[in-house]
């Protein structure tokens, strides 16, 4: 038998909480159920999960330094579940390490598609390789040589850096804030505009159609993601 | 209030003809000094003509040109130095023409009452003049203060609202008066805070609020800054304290002073209370609106709501019971309700909360540059007809401008009308999104080749819970379309439904543009 990857959800709330351990047991995952934030980091300490479930409205503590004090000791990938008007709660989280969001009401296939991507590329954290491929886009870390379909793709150099962040992390949700320091410093980190701009042009030369993206997806409000495949 | 004067230039005009005329320096207003070292030059002008005319003159010509000299000082200057000037000519007579000549000499009886004769002219001529120049005086300054209360009046009644009135009649009144003016109007029920009125000095707070309890003028000239306080008495209350520091006493009363103050005080507190009225009567209005809209909301909502829950509850109790036999594919239908009217309730949610969002206010919304291809991408993928990508075919522009958009409102606008389009066309029939940039902005048009909507009621459904004549029994509150027209112009955009050549709905829409990026730090 093999082992099931054991998922960790913190919900107060015991509806939701057992719904959602219904239907991922379903889907063959393991679970463990917390209904506070202290039994949460508990359990997520001595129990090591393989994926962690968070609801930012916990009764006891704040989502957002649960998602912090989770990321201090381990790589545990983290999707949080968040209201409907909470963005700012949810960028928050995303910033302190969380990998992924989910906003109520959500549908059970939209979850499951989410658990599976960050199940599947958590190692990614923990190890930087040198390069990605996806069976259609290769992207070499140590040259800076982007491909897609065998064809080279040429990239100014903040394109590619722009690329390289979201590829270095597939699935994953990363916000404007992290994006901006990342490619264009520290002090550009209010400037939308410029995603904006550059996603555009990324898409432009990587995907089939630009308007209905599938690889470069936008988290509305949020950040991007780099969808790998299906 | 530039705008004010423009439109009432004769006003203006006339105030300050009349402002000028005040502060034009009048012969009484100069200091009696002048006057009396005037006499000196008249007398010796009339000694110079006495002598020009002496081969052919008498004595008695001589009296008459000083005469007419002291007659010439004493039409122009008061009292005091028409009998100096009176005084000079009677001695430089005597002097030159009374022998004995180039010396002052005794003079005989005749001359003596020449001397009184010349000083009682001077005395009464003077006098005469006076009192008509004091009389011309009052007419030219009761004129001026007609002129200045009606230019008032005038200005105050073009102001349509109190928080403008204050400021307005600060500038005003200081203008007048060549003063620094303090308004504070009390709107409201709320008592008039002395401690509130944003003065510099406790004695200036001491003296207001001397005025406000006494309700009348108080002036302590020893206090310095606004040293001038009165309220300002409204019909049935007082609605206002005024404060006032002169740059200059003199010109502050020649400028009308106290009367003139307290007539302004007078018209000022009737505008406040014209515009308190009209803001009531407003408010009101607004109210009844408020809570008409309210009521009709919350009957809407909870028909809205209790439907579809009641199609779950029913559904999920019937496939709930032990004792059932339905079989696994009505069960599975009852599921499939289930989860159609949970869409049904979230989508009603999500409008209820835009809506919550939209009537708050600009302060809400939270404005980004956004790329409406994203936009409708992130709107399609929220959609829950099935069909929904293979039927809408989006064709904007590669260098479409970004927008200056909360991204949330648009994107549920956009929803909305995809929805409607994708529920009220047949099953294979395209929803087309086109956009272009136009001088107005970025046009956005959703078009889809259903049965359209009624030319007459193609404005009607973007009002709240309009229900047009071809809606579907299953649909919303009829908040979508009322959400989109609010979305819109919450970004100072516009929105029309029209019609699709050919048959079919239109609507489209203009969104503001992001400005655009100047620089973009390629490497």
């Amino acid at each position: 038998m093999t082992l099931q990857p054991l998922i960790l959800t913190i919900e107060d709330e015991s509806a939701m909480r057992r719904t959602l351990c219904v239907a991922l047991r379903d889907q063959g995952y393991a679970t463990l159920e917390a209904a506070t934030a202290e039994d949460g980091l508990y359990q997520a300490s001595l129990r090591a999960p393989n994926l962690v479930l968070l609801d930012l409205g916990l009764p006891d503590r704040d989502g957002v330094e649960v998602t912090r004090i989770l990321r201090r000791t381990q790589e545990v990938p983290i999707i949080v579940i968040s209201a409907r008007d909470a963005e700012a709660q949810q960028v928050e989280a995303l910033d302190a390490g969380a990998n992924d969001y989910v906003t109520k009401p959500f549908r059970e296939a939209e979850l499951m598609a989410r658990v599976r991507a960050a199940l599947r590329y958590a190692p990614h954290i923990a190890k930087p390789s040198e390069s990605f491929f996806n069976g259609r886009l290769r992207v070499d870390f140590v040259t800076h040589e982007v491909s897609l379909d065998g064809q080279k793709v040429i990239l100014t150099s903040k394109q590619y850096k722009l690329l390289a962040v979201l590829v270095r992390q597939p699935g994953r949700v990363i916000t404007y804030r992290t994006l901006l320091r990342e490619v264009w410093g520290p002090s550009r980190v209010s400037e939308v505009h410029y995603l904006r701009v550059f996603m555009k042009q990324l898409r432009d030369k990587l995907e089939r159609d630009p308007a209905r993206p599938e690889m470069l997806l936008t988290a509305q409000r949020v950040g991007y993601r780099f969808k790998p495949s299906d | 209030m530039d705008q004010n004067a423009a439109d009432s230039p004769v006003l203006t005009a006339q105030e300050s003809r009349a402002s000028r005329r005040l502060e034009r320096p009048g012969w009484l207003t100069t200091s009696p000094l002048t006057h009396y070292l005037l006499a000196a030059p008249v007398a010796a002008a009339g000694t110079l003509i006495c002598e020009a005319i002496a081969p052919w003159a008498q004595l008695a010509d001589f009296v008459i040109v000083y005469l007419l000299a002291v007659v010439a000082v004493a039409a122009r200057c008061a009292l005091g130095p028409s009998l100096f000037a009176a005084v000079i000519s009677v001695l430089s007579f005597d002097y030159f023409f009374i022998p004995p000549y180039l010396a002052f000499g005794w003079p005989d009886a005749g001359s003596v009452l020449t001397f009184v004769g010349m000083v009682v002219v001077a005395g009464v001529i003077s006098g005469l003049n006076q009192s008509l120049r004091k009389e011309r005086e009052t007419a030219r300054r009761s004129e001026a203060f007609a002129n200045a209360l009606y230019g008032l009046n005038q200005a105050l009644s073009e102001v349509h609202s109190l928080q403008q009135l204050g400021s307005f009649a600060e500038r005003r009144l200081g203008k007048l008066f060549d003063a620094q003016v303090h308004v504070e109007l009390q709107s409201g029920q709320s008592p008039l805070l002395v401690d509130e009125l944003g003065l510099d000095s406790p004695e200036e707070r001491q003296l207001a609020l001397l005025a406000w309890k006494k309700g009348e003028l108080v002036e302590d000239s020893s206090v310095a800054g606004l040293n001038v306080w009165l309220t300002l008495n409204g019909a049935h209350r007082n609605v206002g304290l005024l404060g006032l520091a002169p740059r200059s006493n003199k010109r502050f009363v020649e400028s009308g002073g106290h009367p003139l103050l307290l007539a302004c005080a007078a018209q000022l507190a009737g505008a406040v209370e014209r515009l308190l009225l009209s803001d009531a009567t407003h408010r009101a209005e607004l109210q009844a609106e408020t809570e008409r809209t309210r009521s009709s909301l919350l009957a809407a909502v909870s028909h809205d709501l209790k439907t579809p829950l009641a199609a779950i509850l029913t559904a999920a109790s019937t496939s709930a019971r032990e004792d059932s036999n339905i079989s696994a594919e009505v069960r599975r239908d009852l599921m499939r309700t289930i989860i159609d009217q949970s869409e049904r309730l979230n989508r009603l949610v999500s409008n209820l909360l835009s809506m919550t969002k939209l009537e708050s206010g600009e302060l809400a919304l939270q404005r980004l540059p956004e790329e409406l291809v994203e936009l409708l991408d992130s709107a399609i993928r929220a959609l829950s007809v099935p069909d929904a990508n293979a039927r809408i075919q989006v064709s904007i522009p590669r260098d479409l401008p970004a927008l200056d958009v909360d991204a949330v409102l648009i994107e549920q606008a956009l929803i909305n009308l995809l929805e409607n389009a994708l529920r009220y066309t047949p099953a294979n029939s395209p929803i087309e999104v086109e956009a272009s940039d136009t001088e107005g902005g970025v046009r956005v048009r959703v078009v889809d080749h259903g049965p359209g909507i009624r030319v007459e009621e193609r404005e009607k459904v973007f009002e709240k819970f309009f229900r047009g004549s071809g809606s579907k029994r299953d649909g919303g509150a009829g908040l979508g379309l009322t959400i989109c027209r609010a979305a819109v112009l919450a970004h100072q955009g516009r929105i029309r439904a029209l019609e699709t050549p050919g048959g079919g709905v239109s609507v489209e829409f203009t969104l503001p543009r992001a400005r655009p990026l100047r620089e973009l730090h390629e490497d």
